[in-house]
C-alpha cells in the first residue's frame, strides 16, 4: 500500500486533496495510508522516510514547501514531491528538488487524478525486479537495477552489473527474455542494455560508465525512440 | 501495315501489369496484402486476357480504342490499390504505361535481334523476357522511388497531369506511327528498323517524362522547405513581439510598485488593505516566469500561458532553462513556439476545460538534455509519413510546426519522438549534450 503525505497548513484545502485522493482510490480500486503534516517543518524535521508520495503545498506560516522539499531530498532521493501552489512561478523550478509535477490550486479533480495516476504508476515500476542466473556453477540473484549492459561471446552471455561482472552460459533472446519490460534495450547483435545507465550516446556508441556499446546502424533510429519513451515514461 | 512477328500481346499484357506494379510497391496501399494479391491477380488476367483475345485486330480505331481499354484497366487497378488523389491514380497509370511500352518494345526488338544467333532454342525466348523485365522494372522502381511518393502523388495538380498525359500520348502515337502510315518520312521500312525506331521513341519519352518528374519533385521539395523557413520565420517573430510586450509588463509592474509604495500611505487600514490585495492578485495575472534559468524560453512560455489562459486551458511546467543555452535563440523559438502552439490547439478541442492539460518538462538525464511537451487528446491522431495531420483548417502549414522542430533537433544530433499513450500525446525530444559541446 502506497503511503501519501499532504503538507498543507490551510485545513480546507487538506480536506479537498484527502477527498480527492478517496475519490481516487474508489475509482481505481486501489487503497493508499494517508498521512496529514500542517506545516513544512513538521515533516522536514526528523524526516523518517517511509513516504512514496508527498504533497507539498508551497506557501506556509513556518517553513515553505520549496524548502522542506529541499531537506527531506537530501534524505531521501526517492520520495516522489508534487507541489500544490497558487503561485506557478515557484513551482516551475521544482527541478531543483527534483520534483516530479505540481497542481495549481484551486485543485481541480481531473488533473488532480491524472498526476497522481503518473505518480503511482511511476512508485509501482520503481520496485525492483530481480532475476536468477547460472554462473561460476551456482546460482546468482541479479537486480534488474544493478545490471549496465549484457553482451554475448559465443554461448555464454557477459552480466556486466555495478558489483561486478558475471558468466553465464545462456542466449541472448532467453536473456531479453527474463528482462522485458524492466527498461532494456537490445540494441544490435550482441548486446542488451540498460536504458537507464547511458551516459551519453554519440557516432553509433553508448557509453555505460567506462565501458562503451555500439548500437548497430540499423536500429540507431529506433534506440533513440526507445530511449525518449523511456525516460517519458519514468520521468514525466 | 502487317508485321507477322510483332509484339506477343501477352508480352505487353504482362508488362503493363508489371509497370503498374512498380507504381502500388512505391506508394500506401488501402487494401490489406491478401486482398491486394487478389486484385493483382485478377488484374494481370484481365489485362494479358484483353490483349490476347484481341491480337487480330489491325492498326486502326479499333486498336486505339483497344489500347484505352487497357489503360482503364490499369487506371482502375491502380485506384483499387493504392492510397492516392485521381490526379495521382492518372499519373500512375500514365508512368506504367508508358514504362510498359519502352519495356516490350525494348525486349522485342533485342528477341528480334538475339533470333539470329538463336534460332531454334525454345528457352531463348522467356529468359530473355525475364531478364529484360526483371531488369528494366527494377530499374524503374529504383529510379522513381525517390520521386513518386505519397507527397508528390497527392501534390500533382491537374495542369502537370495534362502536360504528362500529352507526351504520354504523344510518345505513343510516334512510336507507333510506322504501323499506321508506312510511307510517312518518320516510318521504317526494315522490320527491325521499325523496333529500332520504337525503342527509341519510347526510350526519349521515357526519359523527357523523368526529367519532367524530377523537376515537380525537387519543385515540390523547395515549396516544403520554404514552409518550414516561413514557420520558424514566424515563430521568431512572434518571440520579438513577445519581448516587447513582456518590457511593456515589466513596466507596468514597476508602475504598480510604485503605487505600493503610495498606498503604505493610506490611514484607512481596512482599505488599505483591500486594495494591496488587488494590485497583488493583478500582478499575479500577469505572471512573469523569469526564472527557469533561460531568457527565450520564459518570455515564450509566459506569452503561451497567456494565450492559455484566454482558451481555459492548463499548462504545468517544471523546467531547467539553463540547459536550453546551448541552443540557439531561433531554435528555442522553434521547437517550444510550435509544440506549445500544437498542444494548444488540440485541447481547445476537447469540451470539458478541466481536461485541457499541457505539462512541459525540460531536464537532464545523464548526458542528454530531455524535453517533454504532453498535451490531453480529445481526438485521435492520424499519422502520415512522419507528418502529423490536425483537424485544423490550414492544413497547408500544418506539420510543419513538427517538421521545423525534427529539423531544428536534427542539427544538434537529436531525436524527437512522439506517441499517444493513456489520453495523452506526448512529445519527446532528446539531444545529446556532448554534441552541443563540441
Amino acid at each position: 500500500m502506497l503511503h501519501i503525505a499532504i503538507v498543507e497548513d490551510e485545513e480546507v484545502y487538506a480536506r479537498i486533496l484527502e477527498d480527492y485522493i478517496h475519490r481516487y482510490e474508489s475509482e481505481t480500486f486501489s487503497r493508499f495510508k494517508v498521512s496529514h503534516y500542517s506545516d513544512g517543518k513538521q515533516i522536514a524535521e526528523n524526516y523518517s522516510g517511509g513516504f512514496d508520495i508527498i504533497l507539498m503545498d508551497i506557501q506556509m506560516e513556518k517553513m515553505d514547501g520549496m524548502t522542506a522539499a529541499e531537506k527531506i531530498r537530501k534524505r531521501d532521493p526517492e520520495v516522489l514531491i508534487i507541489f500544490i501552489t497558487n503561485r506557478t512561478d515557484y513551482a516551475v523550478r521544482g527541478y531543483e528538488v527534483d520534483a516530479l509535477d505540481y497542481v495549481v490550486k484551486p485543485v481541480e479533480y481531473y488533473s488532480f487524478s491524472q498526476k497522481l495516476d503518473r505518480a503511482v504508476n511511476r512508485r509501482n515500476k520503481n520496485r525492483d525486479y530481480h532475476i536468477m542466473i547460472h554462473a561460476d556453477g551456482g546460482m546468482y540473484k541479479l537486480a534488474a537495477s544493478q545490471i549496465l549492459f549484457v553482451e554475448s561471446e559465443r554461448h555464454n552471455l557477459h552480466f556486466y552489473t555495478e558489483k561486478g561482472e558475471f558468466v553465464s552460459r545462456m542466449n541472448l533472446s532467453e536473456a531479453e527474455e527474463l528482462l522485458k519490460g524492466s527498461g532494456f534495450y537490445r540494441c544490435g547483435k550482441g548486446y542488451i542494455i540498460n536504458l537507464d545507465k547511458i551516459d551519453s550516446f554519440s557516432d553509433g556508441i553508448c557509453r555505460i560508465g567506462r565501458y562503451n556499446v555500439p548500437v548497430s546502424r540499423s536500429k540507431k533510429k529506433e534506440f533513440m525512440n526507445v530511449l525518449a519513451d523511456h525516460m517519458s515514461s519514468t520521468l514525466v | 501495315m502487317e508485321l507477322s512477328n510483332d509484339i506477343p500481346r501477352l508480352y505487353t499484357g504482362i508488362a503493363e501489369w508489371l509497370g503498374c506494379l512498380t507504381v502500388l510497391l512505391n506508394c500506401r496501399r488501402r487494401v490489406d496484402t491478401g486482398l491486394f494479391i487478389a486484385i493483382s491477380t485478377a488484374a494481370v488476367v484481365l489485362q494479358c486476357g484483353l490483349l490476347v483475345l484481341t491480337a487480330g485486330v489491325d492498326a486502326g480505331i479499333l486498336w486505339v480504342c483497344i489500347m484505352g481499354i487497357a489503360f482503364l484497366q490499369m487506371v482502375i487497378f491502380l485506384y483499387l490499390c493504392a492510397d492516392i488523389s485521381p490526379q495521382g491514380v492518372l499519373y500512375g497509370a500514365g508512368a506504367a504505361f508508358l514504362h510498359a511500352e519502352f519495356a516490350a518494345s525494348l525486349e522485342w526488338q533485342l528477341h528480334a535481334w538475339g533470333l539470329r544467333f538463336y534460332p531454334n532454342d525454345n528457352f531463348f525466348p522467356s529468359v530473355l523476357l525475364v531478364v529484360v523485365y526483371a531488369a528494366v522494372f527494377s530499374f524503374f522502381s529504383f529510379m522513381s522511388r525517390r520521386h513518386i511518393t505519397e507527397n508528390f502523388l497527392k501534390s500533382l495538380t491537374w495542369k502537370e497531369v495534362i502536360s504528362i498525359s500529352l507526351l504520354i500520348i504523344f510518345t505513343f502515337a510516334f512510336s507507333n506511327l510506322s504501323f499506321f502510315l508506312a510511307g510517312s518520312p518518320f516510318s521504317g521500312r526494315v522490320t527491325e528498323d521499325i523496333f529500332a525506331m520504337r525503342t527509341l521513341a519510347d526510350g526519349l519519352g521515357t526519359a523527357v517524362f523523368w526529367g519532367f518528374e524530377i523537376s515537380i519533385s525537387e519543385l515540390l521539395t523547395q515549396k516544403e522547405l520554404y514552409s518550414i523557413r516561413h514557420v520558424l520565420s514566424s515563430q521568431y517573430e512572434q518571440f520579438r513581439y513577445y519581448q516587447e510586450s513582456e518590457e511593456m509588463l515589466h513596466m507596468m509592474q514597476h508602475d504598480l510598485k510604485h503605487q505600493i509604495e503610495g498606498l503604505r500611505g493610506e490611514t484607512n487600514e481596512q482599505k488599505k488593505e483591500e486594495w494591496l490585495d488587488m494590485i497583488e492578485n493583478e500582478l499575479d495575472k500577469w505572471w512573469l516566469p523569469q526564472r527557469t534559468g533561460n531568457s527565450v524560453f520564459d518570455t515564450i512560455l509566459s506569452a503561451k500561458l497567456r494565450r492559455a489562459r484566454q482558451l481555459d486551458v492548463r499548462i504545468t511546467c517544471v523546467a531547467d532553462g539553463a540547459l536550453l543555452n546551448c541552443l540557439h535563440v531561433a531554435d528555442i523559438c522553434t521547437i517550444f513556439g510550435n509544440a506549445l502552439d500544437n498542444a494548444l490547439e488540440s485541447v481547445v478541442m476537447i469540451p470539458d476545460p478541466e481536461k485541457r492539460l499541457i505539462h512541459v518538462s525540460v531536464s537532464a538525464q545523464k548526458n542528454f538534455i530531455f524535453i517533454n511537451i504532453s498535451n490531453t487528446l480529445g481526438t485521435p491522431l492520424i499519422e502520415s509519413e512522419n507528418i502529423l495531420l490536425t483537424t485544423k483548417r490550414d492544413k497547408k502549414n500544418h506539420g510543419y510546426g513538427i517538421k521545423g522542430i525534427k529539423y531544428v533537433v536534427g542539427k544538434y544530433g537529436g531525436h524527437v519522438s512522439y506517441k499517444a499513450d493513456e489520453g495523452w500525446f506526448r512529445l519527446n525530444i532528446l539531444i545529446p549534450m556532448k554534441q552541443i559541446n563540441t
